[in-house]
């Protein structure tokens, strides 16, 4: 059993003007900066932080790009603690992963109806950088992955009042 | 030839992708009339934000969100994710391609009281697939659901969330099968209509163990 804690302040003076701040969001930022543009930003405590700009062409279509950055341990990442090395014919277990990501990316995001919307995108993972920790020791630093495209669509149902 | 073979996947993948763009972009010129107001539009996109954060249930007031009962018609909110990537990783030295699927849907329950209920579910899978046998092959499924009860009075919110996961985890040498546990509870202060002070507390629980 692991305890949580955390204490938040959310200041929203108008609908174009968000800021949340504290633990664990150290700050989230959304800021609808002229009349169809936004502009947002997110630190999370030690693991994610973004930013983003939206540009919006029309009521139904808009633009943005986005940076994503996002740091996982074996607790997080889609590696959990079973990942392995192939090393002079040992095989290693790691018990524990860091994994430093970032994303720059970018999207096209439709308005099909009034509750319903659709985008897709491409973008880019930037090289990583890696440590695996067998038990408490650092075994391996320095493991960096190459650029590698990907794409991604989705389809999201929003229910406005 | 395995390389190119995986290419190829890439570019059926994105053929089918921008087959599907063109398509709804039909859809879209067809219902241009049918659009609803300018500051309807607005609304929707500031609504359907990238930062969810802002409309978790610990935020829950603000000029325009007047009551929880809106909060919780906002949270009702379904995505259809598709994922492709390659990973070039050099630690073995392997080319590999990943894909991941996710479904995510929130069910609110609105009550004409104070409390309100809402129920998450979400199911990803995620796979690797490496060229070398010896490499990295993985496979992932998890199914998520997440509870959240609300109470307003006056200016205080009361929030009770608890989050189950259950996890499968299979790649080369072996697998693993758990569960987390997390329970959350917030206390929220709305000081004025643009100021909210959220407290939050729990205890969180993860057990995985090898098949």
């Amino acid at each position: 059993m692991q305890p949580l804690f955390g204490l938040q302040a959310r200041y929203q003076p108008s609908s174009r003007l968000k800021l949340l701040f504290g633990v664990p969001v150290v700050l989230a930022a959304e800021w609808t900066a002229c009349e169809n543009t936004d502009i947002g930003m997110e630190f999370l405590y030690t693991t994610e932080s973004l930013c983003y700009i939206r540009q919006r062409l029309s009521n139904s279509v808009s633009i943005s790009a986005q940076y994503h950055g996002s740091l996982n341990n074996s607790d997080a990442t889609y590696f959990e603690n079973s990942i392995y090395h192939q090393d002079n014919n040992h095989q290693i277990t790691y018990n524990n992963i860091t994994f430093l990501q970032h994303q720059i990316f970018a999207s096209i995001d439709l308005k099909l109806y009034k509750d319903v919307g659709f985008s897709i995108g491409a973008g880019y993972n930037l090289r990583s950088n890696m440590s695996l920790y067998n038990n408490t020791n650092k075994v391996l630093d320095g493991i960096k992955s190459s650029d590698n495209f990907f794409i991604n669509c989705s389809l999201q149902f929003v229910r406005l009042q | 030839m395995k390389h190119a073979q995986c290419m190829k996947n890439i570019y059926a993948f994105l053929l089918r992708i921008i087959a599907l763009a063109v398509f709804v972009s039909g859809i879209l010129c067809m219902d241009a009339r049918a659009q609803s107001s300018n500051d309807d539009s607005v609304s929707y996109w500031q609504l359907n934000t990238a930062q969810d954060h802002f409309w978790e249930p610990q935020c829950p007031t603000s000029p325009s969100i007047k009551d929880g009962l809106m909060l919780w018609m906002l949270r009702q909110k379904l995505t259809v994710q598709a994922y492709q990537t390659i990973l070039n990783s050099e630690m073995n030295l392997d080319t590999k391609s990943a894909e991941k699927l996710q479904c995510t849907n929130y069910l609110p329950f609105l009550n004409t009281t104070d409390v309100h209920s809402i129920i998450g579910t979400q199911f990803s899978t995620y796979d690797i697939d490496a060229e070398q046998s010896d490499s990295l092959h993985k496979s992932i499924q998890q199914f998520w659901l997440w509870t959240a009860w609300q109470y307003r009075y006056q200016q205080w919110n009361f929030s009770l969330t608890t989050e189950t996961s259950w996890r499968s985890d299979k790649q080369n040498a072996y697998s693993t099968i758990g569960n987390e546990c997390m329970i959350l509870a917030y206390i929220g202060y709305e000081l004025n209509p643009a100021w909210d002070l959220i407290f939050l507390g729990g205890y969180e629980q993860r057990h995985m163990v090898e098949k």
